[in-house]
């Protein structure tokens, strides 16, 4: 290790013993709790100051893109225009500028961008989102198609499952057979759950021993 | 390793009795129900962001709603609507039925959580006001008094507020808001939230009664006992009641309230108690009796159901069941109001088993009188009814986390014991079936002279998946460095993002291949979920990658990823510890790491004996935690909660 590196480490240490220390121990008198949250709230600022580096990254990267006329050049100046002036936008039209002596943002440039800014995110944004969540049904219907292919014993089980639980749940089924309910009940109470539960507490315990490693040993993968 | 999919389908014996101990672990009662949303946002503005908690009342014909409603620019106000059903409800006329008051008064900024009830051809509300401080935690919360003839056009109390917080040291001295109120026919009693000022304390519940909705005289503080297993453990942990509502039937009071079994990752659900005199609860037995949705739903985001400030429940019984109306969020974190209804026959809420202590206690209270312009607080001495107890009761043997904390030093201890030992001796794993394949694909990238594609998903820097596909990222960074093969890394969070470049940059170093790094090796999408499934697709079909490496902590945009990648035939690693998101992962990678394979795939990846050696030490602890799942589920089994209540869990 580095001297650069042992003193992060021991940063990283030490901040990562406190929390844990905070968790656990209460001392009556001492305001331990509060020196964590307020510890907290300066590095989620430093955290959150790390989305400036995010936009940089994106704007040179496209800015790339149109400066040197990449097949796909085109696309990219939209996403700059369309996000420098979203951000833009948004700024005016944040709660910033609803201060009452109207020193930040004049009202008179908020009620035009508030209208615009609101048009934008609620009837683009919001849309765009919704439909390619939509999409997911599709994915699904696909996933589902390759999963349920019985080429071995496991993928068979899985077919037979998937079936039970997909019939049961349909409201058809209770007229074909009132049993069909129960199985698919069986079926998500106790071999799912067992199953969710097995991996649960296999990732909690590989959490457990990954997050020592990770607080005692600073460069990643060693 | 007891959980490689190599020792279950080579040991079936020892897999159906880990299936059987941990189906039979105690904990979230499969019976909860999942409610339905009634009740959007918009489109007018005033209430076009959130919905905060409803209040509904039933006149024997039809339903009237009181609700928040939130504007984009955070401010409050209360809205109505009305219903015949209970289900399908029609918002009033575009615009609240009571805004703030006016700028600089105590409910100047914000107002929410109307109580509403109808006497005498009167709608009585009780609401909470809101001023802002300088930061959330310093808003300043007090409850006020509203009458209306019509439900719609409000008069407020000329010397509002009706009920403040206590005085500095009291259990309330920081906010009093969400109040429920009652009519006993001779009076009221209000429940409330109340929060205090002393670090670490938790919001409560107190119950005030009065003789003309005015004049409130504070009771008693109902709070969670210490010590707890199930869906409400934290919140019992800490002592935390997140009352939503109550109602009065008969003789018989109900309360829904919100809770959450672990500080984090654990969203709310809402169980409900009863009680003969309105301050000694009892639960229902089967609590909780309204879960959260699942990804994507109108009640999937992360704080559940029936949490938050504003965003409590209420119990309201009509046409022979109850209907539990309640604020929950979604996806994006907006909540919205849904309603789920308890048939009577399934939820006989009032024949409970459990009782509570019934020892009596003397408590400081601080009394409040209205009597002038000029708020009077006297303090006298009470006796007050026992705590709320809410789910059975359990022997507490040991205060606070100190037995999580032990068990966490043991846990440890072992893990670092037994990967000291292993680390002397020359180890060999019996592997992840089909790992090794991540070298090969690597190399045949390069042969193929295309790019390889690291996406670590959606997760934060805190994220624990994330962070193991970090650690990944390095393994893969250095492969593709070795092997000359162009990364790319598709980023959503920018604090991911500056880690990612920092250790992509430093494994072509090491490796002496500078040059293969670019600005375009290392890319930042956007932390919108489906805007960063839409950049990925689109790099998996502009830049045609021979691999798509697709670890890390993912949600519903995962399958959208890896059936785009499965469409261009792309061979795809994947890997999280999500189990709503494995089974897609299963049908769309060609290798998966499951749970926990995801933090020790290193291990496998590697020769170091070092490495191998750390793979041995979480065994240990997971030898202890199968131990402890066997003795507690037969010890639940049998009736003894020693070890469960021991655990907190």
């Amino acid at each position: 290790m580095t001297k650069a590196e042992i003193i992060l480490q021991v940063i990283i240490f030490s901040l990562g013993f406190f929390y844990a220390f905070v968790y656990y121990v209460r001392i009556p008198g001492v305001g331990l709790q509060s020196a964590a949250d307020q510890l907290f709230t300066y590095l989620t600022s430093i955290l959150t100051a790390g989305f400036a580096i995010g936009i940089i990254n994106l704007t040179r990267a496209h800015a790339n893109n149109v400066k040197n006329r990449r097949p796909i050049w085109k696309y990219s100046l939209i996403l700059l225009a369309s996000m420098y002036f979203m951000a833009v936008a948004s700024i005016i039209a944040s709660p910033f500028s609803l201060d009452p002596q109207s020193t930040v943002i004049p009202k008179g440039v908020y009620a035009v961008f508030f209208p615009i800014w609101q048009f934008l995110y609620y009837n683009i944004l919001v849309s765009i989102n919704a439909t390619l969540f939509s999409l997911l049904a599709f994915f699904i219907a696909s996933a589902a198609y390759r999963a349920f292919k019985a080429r071995s014993l496991e993928a068979s089980i899985l077919l037979a499952a998937g079936l039970l639980v997909m019939i049961g749940q349909a409201p058809i089924s209770n007229l074909i057979w009132p049993g069909f309910g129960a199985i698919r009940d069986w079926i998500m109470a106790f071999p799912n759950t067992a199953g969710q539960r097995g991996i649960l507490i296999g990732a909690a315990l590989g959490i457990l021993a990954f997050s020592v490693r990770r607080l005692i040993r600073y460069p990643w993968g060693r | 390793m007891f959980f490689t999919r190599e020792t279950f389908s080579q040991g079936p014996v020892l897999s159906l009795l880990a299936l059987i101990l941990t189906a039979m672990m105690p904990l979230a009662h499969a019976t909860a129900i999942q409610g339905t949303q009634v009740l959007n946002v918009g489109p007018a503005p005033w209430d076009s962001a959130q919905l905060f908690r409803p209040w509904v009342i039933y006149d024997g014909t039809s339903f009237t709603m009181w609700y928040g409603g939130e504007d984009s620019q955070g401010a409050d106000r209360i809205g109505m609507a009305t219903s015949n059903d209970g289900i399908s409800w029609t918002k009033y006329s575009g615009k609240p039925v009571l805004d703030p008051g006016t700028p600089g008064s105590w409910d100047g900024d914000s107002i929410s959580d109307a109580s509403v009830i109808k006497e005498n051809g009167q709608y009585k509300m009780w609401y909470s006001g809101q001023t802002y401080g300088a930061t959330s935690v310093d808003d300043v919360f007090k409850i006020g008094y509203a009458t209306s003839p019509d439900g719609i056009h409000w008069t407020r109390y000329s010397e509002n507020p009706v009920l403040t917080p206590g005085s500095l040291g009291s259990w309330d001295d920081r906010r009093v808001w969400r109040p429920s109120v009652i009519s006993t026919g001779s009076g009221y009693v209000m429940y409330y939230r109340g929060a205090a000022v002393a670090e670490g304390s938790q919001a409560k519940a107190g119950v005030a009664t009065s003789s003309d909705g005015i004049h409130w005289t504070k009771t008693t503080v109902l709070t969670m006992p210490a010590g707890s297993s199930g869906w409400d453990a934290y919140s019992r942990q800490v002592g935390a009641l997140n009352i939503g509502g109550v109602m009065r039937s008969g003789n018989t009071y109900i309360m829904s309230y919100s809770s959450i079994k672990a500080q984090s990752s654990t969203p709310a659900q809402i169980g409900v108690a009863s009680s003969e005199d309105g301050t000694n609860w009892t639960p229902y037995p089967d609590n909780p009796v309204i879960t959260y949705g699942t990804s994507g739903g109108w009640d999937s985001g992360p704080g559940g159901v029936g949490a938050g400030n504003f965003a409590g429940s209420m119990i309201l019984a009509a046409q022979s069941q109850y209907y539990v109306y309640y604020a929950a969020s979604g996806p994006t974190g907006s909540y919205t109001i849904g309603v789920a209804t308890l048939p009577l026959s399934v939820y006989p809420i009032s024949q409970t088993t459990s009782t509570t202590s019934s020892s009596t206690v003397s408590s400081t209270v601080s009394t409040t009188s209205k009597t002038s312009v000029t708020q009077q607080t006297t303090t006298t001495t009470t006796p007050v009814s026992p705590p709320l107890v809410l789910g059975g009761s359990l022997p507490s043997l040991i205060i606070g986390r100190m037995s999580q904390a032990t068990l966490l030093m043991v846990t440890l201890g072992a893990i670092f014991a037994v990967t000291r030992i292993a680390s002397k001796k020359k180890l060999k794993t019996r592997g992840i079936p089909g790992i090794e394949r991540l070298d090969k694909w690597i190399q045949q990238a390069g042969e193929l002279d295309r790019p390889v594609l690291f996406t670590p998903g959606t997760g934060t820097i805190q994220t624990p998946d994330t962070l193991a596909a970090l650690a990944l990222l390095d393994h893969v960074a250095s492969r593709c460095a070795q092997f000359g093969v162009r990364l790319i890394v598709a980023n959503a969070d920018f604090n991911v993002h500056q880690v990612t470049v920092d250790m992509v940059k430093n494994a072509y170093k090491k490796a002496g291949r500078e040059d293969l790094y670019t600005e375009d090796t290392v890319r930042y999408i956007s932390v919108r979920q489906f805007a960063y499934a839409a950049g990925v697709m689109g790099l998996l079909r502009r830049e045609k990658p021979a691999l798509n490496v697709f670890v890390g902590d993912f949600q519903a945009e995962a399958l959208e990823i890896a059936e785009a990648g499965r469409a261009d035939a792309i061979a795809q690693f994947g890997g999280t510890s999500n189990v709503d998101q494995l089974p897609f992962f299963m049908a769309t990678c060609d290798q998966t790491l499951v749970g926990e394979e995801l933090y020790t795939a290193q291990g496998y990846l590697t020769d170091d004996p070092q490495a191998i050696s750390r793979l041995v030490g979480p065994d240990a602890g997971k030898t202890i935690a199968i131990l402890l799942i066997a003795i507690g589920a037969i010890l639940v089994t049998l009736g003894n909660h020693v070890l469960t209540s021991l655990l907190r869990l």
